[in-house]
């Protein structure tokens, strides 16, 4: 038979409010359902020093009423008419979507724009959140092993600017200090439709929802949100090596990151090929070497943005692969398979059929990212807002097939060389041990 | 301010079509086409997990499930890796209580070499044992990190709780016990069950019905295997309990809570997800709100009902500051005394109505929701009309239904609870609420 590839075709419909709220329309009858998202463009990066986990705290605020709505009302009213819900905090967004019956649309749209005018909250309900929050960082990270390895730990230790370094998940004593004057601060600075993207996704007529739309959105007031600081990060020009005790693990565990090319840069998408040649999947060069045979470990995982994937961030984002193995085993032996894979595709061009079947693995998990929610919709409108908010342009979604075709042998070959070499590294190890003390080794 | 809309009606919902056949040997196959995303997603059962393993043998399942992996007679493992990575596909072996599955996703265009990949995988594993010490010490390497997660610690006190130690019940093995496999162990294990006639096979997305179904038939036409009896599985039993698992300096304490009840195929199985999803199965359930929005007691308390074949157990299960752990078991003890003492309004029952036929929507709109709801139609072997009737079953329920099977089913004097924290700190706390027992990690394995 022909394989002949079926290319993604996504269709979108863009529209903007008067007010800057940006609207993406992807229409799709498979079910007769719709998935609403909100997406605010404030994340964990952009929350106020001596405030870490604030941007996550506000996300919980933002179910706890409005003006129209009670405390969970929210909640009710997609239940009752039977829906699902979520919201999230990541590095540079903050987002809460329901996927619904298609018949509610008018519904989600005038609850999500009741909130966008801003949470109605006394004390009781922050006091009521932070003790939830408290819990969700407790059951995640602290009553657990490994529970801030390695995303909470590596970036605490890899960045040096504070935007990207901090813990964006929460400090208890950080979370322990937020106000309702942070909270008004906060929503005044971000929540505002100009900083904002509203994307439906399912079955629904297109010129309807932009009517539904602009009825519920449209006079929502507009601020200029605060300048973007500088979030960029110096090149790494020396190996760094930290240990850190968990008091709860009981095997070893080791963590390597380096920085990735800047996002749509030349060799940005040479670097998710990278991805997809070193460590994902069993045909992976790590997974072989490592797991398969050396037996160091019995999984090697990892890749780009500990958040989501390599879509919906910007950049700087590292790249990493982590690991727990034996007490038994020198951390040194998997450094040196490490590096042995490594030395290769620093040392060598990759052969063509490898790079055809990268890209073939990159188009077909790109894809997974579309289907693989367990809310319908909801992994198309991520990607939707994000190529909207970060790139301008929803319309990119469909072109990124095409801008993995285009990455040559030599793009492989300079982003390994340029960006995956040894002084170019953070390396976390985490000792298992009494306290949970960190300390630069080298 | 701008006024509420009206919520319109809603159409009636039509199931997705399925296209069921099966291969000239007796493999089942069902197709759902479905969404615009170009790939085909496969889901392979096989009847038989680790409810099937001895005592003497438990995670052999597991170690099969890592071992299949590892090669066919014409290809090694490094080789099928790299043949699934070249047509954009991806697969993953797994073993529950009751099935040992190869489920996984391939680009539309590659769906049939994906499917004879898959079928000379399960036809003819090489077992090669030079894999066997590097998967043992996988193995021995899992155990010991699954004995220090607390979720996973307390979801196998409560299944022991229930079970004893049968094979739903041993959640954990035994180093002595790992260190014994050997690959022929692991060659009559597989051999014993593999069969067409006890495998089903699911596809969903986008695919060449036509196509799809002739490399099906010729990959596994010459398939025979065996078939042999199941080790019978238990039946749960529980009493009002606690089962402690002490665990030094926790910060919250990982609570279990429930009972057995009633499999799918009981006429009032779908009285009891709704009921479920009132007390403590949805983010507005009655639970959630009390210890959660209300009390700030833990972050993700929910309640479900897990089914096998022939047993199934509702539970309910949180991770609450160590500080409250009496007050979050009394509390969920509260809200099971007033489900079962008190109708709940119209309102609020018709709210939990259509929560739950929503959902149940939505399971029938992506590749992978529709593969989990074929399966779990196959597990109960519950018929097209039980699909069909599910939400006409729901709206029917008034009220007293929903406090009639609370009262029936949800018997707090025979609650098992299992706790996994700091015994120091709560033991004289929730000793009011039953005889407290303490377990240690070792007597999770046989």
């Amino acid at each position: 038979m022909s394989h002949e590839s079926s290319d993604l075709k996504i269709p979108i419909q863009q529209h903007t409010l008067e007010n800057g709220l940006k609207i993406i329309l992807s229409p799709d009858t498979t079910a007769p359902i719709v998935t609403v998202a909100v997406y605010y463009h404030v994340g964990m990066r952009l929350e106020p020093q001596g405030r870490t986990g604030f941007a996550h705290l506000f996300e919980h605020l933002m179910f706890q009423g409005s003006a129209q709505m009670e405390k969970m009302e929210l909640v009710k009213r997609v239940q009752e008419n039977g829906g699902t819900l979520n919201g999230s905090t990541r590095t540079d967004f903050t987002n809460y979507w329901e996927v619904l019956p298609k018949h509610t649309l008018e519904l989600a749209l005038w609850m999500e724009a009741d909130r966008m005018r801003g949470p109605r909250i006394t004390d009781i309900e922050l006091d009521n959140q932070r003790d939830v929050v408290k819990n969700e960082i407790r059951v995640n990270v602290l009553n657990r092993p490994y529970g801030s390895f390695p995303w909470i730990d590596m970036p605490g230790l890899a960045w040096n600017n504070w935007h990207n370094s901090h813990n964006g998940y929460g400090d208890m004593v950080d979370l322990d200090a937020a106000s309702l004057d942070d909270v008004n601060e906060f929503f005044k600075s971000y929540y505002s439709p100009s900083n904002a993207a509203l994307v439906i996704v399912g079955d629904f007529e297109v010129d309807e929802a932009i009517k539904m739309a602009e009825t519920y959105f449209s006079d929502i007031p507009s601020i200029t949100p605060p300048e973007i600081p500088n979030m960029d990060e110096l090149e790494w020009t020396q190996e760094r090596v930290f240990e850190k005790e968990d008091a709860l693990a009981t095997k070893p565990a080791l963590a390597i990151s380096y920085q990735v090319p800047q996002r749509n840069s030349p060799l940005y998408f040479a670097m998710g090929l990278l991805d997809q040649l070193l460590l994902q999947g069993d045909d992976s060069l790590l997974h072989q070497e490592l797991v398969v045979k050396k037996g160091l470990t019995g999984h090697i995982g990892g890749g780009i943005n500990f958040l989501g994937h390599m879509f919906n961030s910007r950049t700087p984002l590292l790249w990493t692969s982590s690991l727990i193995y034996d007490e038994t085993t020198d951390s040194d032996e998997i450094l040196e398979a490490f590096d042995k894979v490594l030395t290769g595709v620093l040392n060598e061009h990759i052969s063509p059929e490898i790079l055809e079947r990268i890209t073939l693995k990159m188009r077909s998990s790109f894809y997974d990212i579309f289907a693989g929610s367990s809310y319908p919709g909801f992994g198309r409108a991520d990607l939707l807002a994000s190529f909207a908010l970060i790139d301008g342009n929803a319309e990119r979604v469909n072109e990124i097939d095409s801008l993995f075709r285009a990455v040559s042998l030599d793009d492989i070959y300079n982003a390994a060389n340029e960006y995956l070499s040894s002084e170019k590294r953070t390396i976390l190890k985490i000792i298992p041990g009494l306290s949970n003390q960190t300390q630069e080794v080298s | 301010m701008i006024p509420e809309p009206k919520v319109l009606t809603p159409k009636p919902f039509v199931l997705p079509n399925v296209d069921k056949w099966e291969t000239s040997n007796g493999l089942s196959v069902k197709f759902v086409e479905v969404g615009i995303i170009p790939k085909a997603y496969f889901l392979l059962s096989m009847k038989f997990g680790s409810a099937d393993e001895l005592n003497s043998q438990v995670w052999i399942y597991r170690l099969i499930s890592d071992y299949l992996k590892e090669g066919t007679i014409d290809l090694d493992g490094n080789q099928i890796a790299d043949k699934a990575a070249s047509l954009g596909g991806r697969f993953d072996v797994n073993v529950d209580d009751d099935h040992l599955t190869i489920s996984g996703s391939v680009l539309t265009e590659f769906s049939t070499e994906f499917i004879e990949l898959i079928g000379n995988i399960v036809k003819n594993p090489r077992f090669p044992t030079e894999s066997l010490s590097r998967l043992r010490d996988d193995l021995l390497r899992d155990l010991e990190l699954m004995k220090v997660q607390p979720s996973i610690l307390a979801s196998a006190t409560f299944r022991q709780a229930l079970y004893g130690n049968s094979g739903y019940g041993l959640s954990l093995s035994t180093p002595e016990i790992i260190n014994n496999f050997s690959t022929q162990t692991v060659i009559n294990s597989y051999r014993k069950f593999a069969n067409p006639h006890e495998t089903k096979l699911y596809v969903a997305g986008m695919f060449d019905q036509e196509i799809l179904k002739e490399a099906i038939e010729n990959t596994f036409k010459e398939w025979s295997g065996s078939t042999s009896d199941h080790i019978e599985r238990a039946l749960p039993e529980s009493s009002r309990k606690i089962h402690l698992l002490d665990r030094k300096n926790a910060e919250q304490s990982t609570l279990a809570i429930g009972l057995p009840v009633i499999t799918p195929s009981d006429k009032n199985y779908v009285p009891l997800v709704v009921m479920n999803a009132l007390l403590g199965g949805s983010f507005y359930s009655r639970i959630t709100l009390n210890i959660r929005e209300d009390k700030g007691y833990t972050y993700s308390p929910r309640s479900m009902i897990a089914s096998h074949p022939t047993s199934a157990y509702w539970f309910e299960t949180a991770d609450v500051t160590t500080n409250v752990t009496g007050a979050s078991i009394e509390e969920i003890f509260k809200e099971i005394d007033l489900i079962r003492d008190t109708k709940p309004s119209m309102e609020e029952l018709n709210g939990i109505k259509n929560y739950v036929s929503g959902s149940y929507i939505m399971r029938h709109t992506t590749p992978g929701a529709i593969i989990g709801q074929l399966a779990f139609l196959d597990l109960h072997n519950l018929d097209e009309s039980w699909a069909k009737n599910y939400i006409a079953d729901v709206v029917a329920l008034n009220p007293s239904d929903i406090q009639q099977i609370a009262k029936q089913y949800l018997d707090p004097s025979i609650m098992t609870i299992a706790i996994v924290g700091d015994g120091e700190l709560i033991k004289e706390e929730i000793a009011s609420f039953a005889p407290v027992e303490e377990i240690s990690v070792e007597s999770l394995s046989p």
